[in-house]
């Protein structure tokens, strides 16, 4: 019985055999074929996006946004995982200003990873269009503090200047201050532009000493800088310090003769100097006179800008001034005479000030003289 | 001659205790042959993918719509190329997948012709990746069920497992070409099976999930959609929701109702139209492609676009009303090609649409369109093919968002209820009646109302003998009541039966009944049990307790064969009204 059984069973074990193989043959053949089409289809999708990628960038390289937008989309459809084309799209949209469409790709770009700096700096921007401040500095920080794949010290200082930006512009003048500085720590000692740029920021915020002494620092290696001696010498004129000033636009001017904005500006400076009795070193003699002059120049500038009916303190004052201008004085009254015009002009230009309608522009060299004689 | 050490050593091995022979159950062979099927059809899937995207790389160009030569001869070609594949070299790889996998089940025993694999391979590769505006998620589902039912074949499985094969190569075509498993599992409960069938569940859920493992190692594992983080702004914005279902089962009608009547003119036409039918709406399709290309191919990127806000909202509507006639016409051209994709396309731009424009006129907050055409993409769906669970989990899956719960089931819901009330068919009842198919619907099979035993029982229970009832006393109490049978109460809770045959048969009738003959115990029913269940338990006996299950030994009534016969309505004369069937199901 046991041998027939097993002779009856020969041929189905038999059977099954072939089949078994048969399917195995079938599988390891539709196997090789998926690994071999699927290969193809791999080279050839990553080619295809590539391409698009390129020619994206080459379009927005030429500022032809709306086509770069549509092949970068092109590459991302071919391609959905690739980081930077989804990031490419996504600065391309924003650049076009497509805010909206920008955002939801650097939202999903901030979801994978929360710490890439270039999203994170464009996501700051957009928060910054959309006057959402907290947010924008947040990213900013993110960008400051996140990585970055090319160029990662430049690209963290130029996120740091942004955001110095920022907190210039909603007046956090402590914070712009220690970002500044941080840049200073961070930037090579050698990079000449962004400490230029940290002075001129400097300035901006208010902290014109600390400009002023980064530029004269900076002038030390690099005394042939027209750009440092014209930002010294608005440090030197926004601390009141016109002789400095002038000297530094003057140099400045031998560097760039053509710049018409920096000769206006010395030559109210060169005004403002010529003018301040107080300057040093100048015999009493010609203090007096320049004395004379600034209560004569204010006298007229009042005269100038009143109407025809003037109040009686008006009167009274002007009476004095042309008093003061043609007393004769004594060598030993002129210490005395000296304050007394100082004096004088400034309750000349604070009449003015109450009597007269503010003029337009920048200060003139009256005002500064006036307002530095104040102090 | 003294053996040595090395005939000692083999001569031990060979006394070794053998390792058992393993002895799998047929269940146990069809859970291994349904991972064997998820396998095959994930490989080929991933195959049909790359073709797709070969074919239209190469003749669409990308990105597609950039030349406008391509864009309008690619689909004529493609069509015109596909349907005399179909109707010369694979006649059999026609009409939809899921009506001929539920015919593999209920007409041809499982069979699924091995043509129809490489058919529908050849034929939709060509047609989809030319532009045509149908989906490849029915031909793999198809292809799939092909897998199934030739290795079926191949490993001689018994009959019954073999009608249940197809199926479980469906699931595993659906979810290797869709790359959603859940979805792929209830689509085919929902749609092929009809009904949970927990015997043929874990084969459906082990061959999606090898198909989608096969699938995902080659093609990577992104999903199809980058969904953007949703959020439910408000909760009155369900009402957007709501008008969005209902917009969805509206359009899901029109489209369903514009297929029956293109179908039917279709019919109607020269016999020879049929070479030249799917080439003249492939050229309509070029002509639109010409301006919204975004309708052609199977428009998953689109859809894409719409979830990133790329459209404005009158675009997304164009698209919408742009794709429900294409694919109309396409489909009812005879195109190679499903209706998954294309349903899902029209969903997400119709709800995209309306959100957008919600987002701009709805006095509360909204969220933004993006939410809308995810939402939107169910909806339709919902309508045309009349699955709700489905339509709900597709979305559910493709989100990843809990968040999404609550609209999409209001939307998918409204839509559902709208398409049901307006159109009597579903889509793919319609199609097999069209295509001369009598399948049981699905839907149908899913509502059927099931008798219950409380509407046969007989409620007015007849007297109960206790087992220590002296045998002449029963024998009076049932000739008294010309009863032939009593049911018989033990005082260990056991319910039996006596024949008044039986106990006339004992002598003088002075033992009690539980010593004159053997009380075997009757299975008990209870009045919620299905009838058909109650049916099967009935076995040699006249009849049967219904019990309580509160009180199992509190009798609540009598099932009888007549009582049964009754509910059925077997023996009445036609008008008369049987007990059932009642309104409610399970």
């Amino acid at each position: 019985m046991g041998a027939i059984g097993g002779q009856s069973r020969a041929p189905v074990l038999n059977g099954a055999a072939q089949v078994a193989g048969g399917v195995l043959l079938a599988f390891l053949i539709l196997l090789f074929a998926t690994v071999r089409i699927t290969q193809a289809y791999r080279t050839e999708r990553r080619d295809r996006a590539e391409a698009h990628f390129i020619q994206g960038r080459e379009l927005g390289r030429e500022q032809r946004l709306p086509e770069a937008i549509e092949q970068y989309r092109a590459a991302m459809s071919i391609v959905r995982t690739r980081r930077d084309y989804r990031q490419a799209l996504a600065l391309a949209l924003f650049r076009a200003g497509r805010i909206e469409e920008a955002e939801i790709h650097l939202r999903q770009l901030l979801e994978a990873d929360p710490t890439d700096g270039e999203t994170n700096l464009v996501m700051a921007r957009i928060r910054l269009q959309q006057e959402n401040e907290a947010e924008a500095r947040l990213h900013f920080n993110r960008a400051v503090y996140g990585q970055w794949t090319d160029e990662p010290v430049a690209n963290r200082i130029g996120a740091r200047f942004e955001l110095a930006e920022v907190l210039k512009n909603t007046g956090a003048r402590t914070q712009v201050q220690s970002e500044l500085l941080a840049i200073l720590g961070e930037a090579p000692v050698d990079d000449l532009e962004v400490r230029k740029r940290v002075a001129r920021l400097m300035l901006e915020n208010g902290s014109a000493t600390e400009a002023a002494n980064l530029y004269q620092e900076l002038l030390k290696s690099n005394d042939q800088e027209p750009e440092l001696w014209a930002g010294l010498g608005r440090a030197e004129f926004v601390r009141g310090r016109y002789p400095e000033a002038q000297a530094a636009w003057r140099s400045a001017l031998q560097w760039r003769p053509e710049d018409a904005a920096l000769r206006r500006d010395l030559e109210v400076v060169d005004t403002v100097v010529s003018l301040d009795p107080t300057a040093r070193r100048l015999w009493s003699g010609e203090r007096l006179r320049r004395s004379q002059t600034l209560v004569k120049l204010a006298k007229d500038d009042l005269e100038a800008c009143l109407p025809a009916e003037r109040s009686q303190e008006v009167e009274s004052i002007l009476a004095t001034a042309q008093e003061t201008l043609e007393r004769r004085i004594r060598p030993g009254e002129r210490t005395d005479a000296i304050d007394a015009n100082i004096d004088l002009a400034g309750d000349l230009w604070k009449a003015r000030a109450s009597h007269c309608a503010p003029t337009e522009g920048p200060p003139g060299p009256l005002d500064l003289l006036i307002a530095k004689l104040a102090r | 001659m003294e053996p040595t050490a090395t005939h000692q050593f083999f001569r031990g091995l060979k006394n070794l205790p053998q390792p058992p022979r393993f002895a799998m159950s047929e269940a146990q062979r069809f859970l291994l042959l349904s991972i064997l099927i998820g396998v095959f059809a994930g490989l080929l899937i991933v195959c049909f993918h790359c073709a797709i995207d070969f074919m239209s790389w190469y003749t669409l160009g990308t990105p597609a719509g950039s030349s406008w030569v391509r864009t309008l001869l690619s689909p004529v070609l493609g069509g015109a190329a596909s349907s005399l594949l179909v109707l010369f070299v694979f006649r059999k790889a026609t009409g939809s997948g899921v009506n001929h996998t539920k015919a593999a089940i209920y007409i041809f025993e499982g069979y699924v012709p091995s043509s129809t694999v490489a058919g529908k391979f050849a034929a939709c590769s060509v047609s989809l990746g030319t532009g045509t505006p149908l989906g490849p998620e029915d031909p793999a589902l198809q292809m799939g069920a092909g897998i199934a039912s030739l290795l079926g074949r191949l490993f001689r499985i018994s009959r019954s497992s073999m009608r249940m094969i197809a199926p479980v190569g469906a699931a595993a075509g659906i979810a290797a070409a869709f790359n959603t498993p859940i979805t792929a599992v209830l689509f085919v409960i929902e749609e092929v099976v009809g009904a949970w069938n927990a015997g043929v569940l874990g084969s459906i859920i082990l061959a999606a999930v090898s198909a989608v493992v096969v699938s995902r190692s080659f093609l990577g594992d992104q999903p199809l959609f980058r969904v953007p983080l949703f959020e439910l702004r408000d909760p009155a914005e369900l009402l957007v929701y709501a008008l969005i279902g209902v917009s969805g089962g509206l359009l899901s009608v029109l489209f369903v109702r514009a297929i029956e009547h293109l179908k039917r003119r279709a019919e109607r036409l020269p016999r020879w139209t049929v070479y030249v039918r799917s080439a003249a709406a492939g050229l309509l399709v070029g002509l639109v492609g010409l301006f919204q290309p975004e309708v052609m191919g199977v428009g998953y990127e689109s859809i894409d676009s719409a979830l990133h806000n790329h459209f404005p909202w009158d675009t997304m509507l164009i698209l919408a009303a742009a794709k429900i006639c294409l694919t109309a016409i396409c489909f009812s051209a005879g195109t190679p090609g499903g209706m998954f994709a294309p349903s899902l396309f029209i969903g997400a731009m119709a709800g995209g649409g309306i959100g957008a424009l919600a987002h701009q006129y709805w006095p509360l907050a909204t969220s933004s369109a993006s939410s809308y055409v995810l939402v939107g993409m169910g909806t339709f769906f919902a309508g045309v093919f009349r699955a709700p669970m489905t339509s709900i989990f597709m979305v559910f899956e493709l989100s990843a968002s809990y968040m999404i719960i609550l609209p999409v089931m209001t939307a998918n819901m409204m839509s559902y209820l709208v398409s049901r009330s307006l159109q009597r068919s579903p889509f793919f009842d319609l199609v097999a009646r069209m295509e001369g198919m009598n399948l049981p619907s699905s839907e149908e099979m899913r509502e059927r109302p099931r008798l219950r035993v409380e509407q046969a029982m007989d409620a007015d229970t007849p007297t109960v003998l206790r087992a220590d009832t002296t045998v002449k006393r029963a024998i009076e109490e049932m000739r008294t009541h010309g009863a032939e049978w009593r049911l018989v109460w033990s005082a260990s809770g056991i319910w039996s039966l006596a024949e008044l045959g039986t106990l006339e048969a004992d002598g003088d009738g002075q033992r009690t009944i539980s010593e004159a003959i053997p009380l075997t115990p009757l299975p008990r029913v209870y009045p919620d049990l299905a009838l058909d269940s109650a049916l099967r338990q009935f076995g040699p006996y006249p009849a049967l307790p219904v019990c309580s299950r509160a009180h199992p030994d509190q009798l609540l009534g009598v099932l009888t064969l007549e009582g049964i016969h009754r509910a059925y309505g077997i023996g009445q004369q036609p008008g008369e009204t049987s007990a059932g069937p009642p309104r409610l199901t399970d």
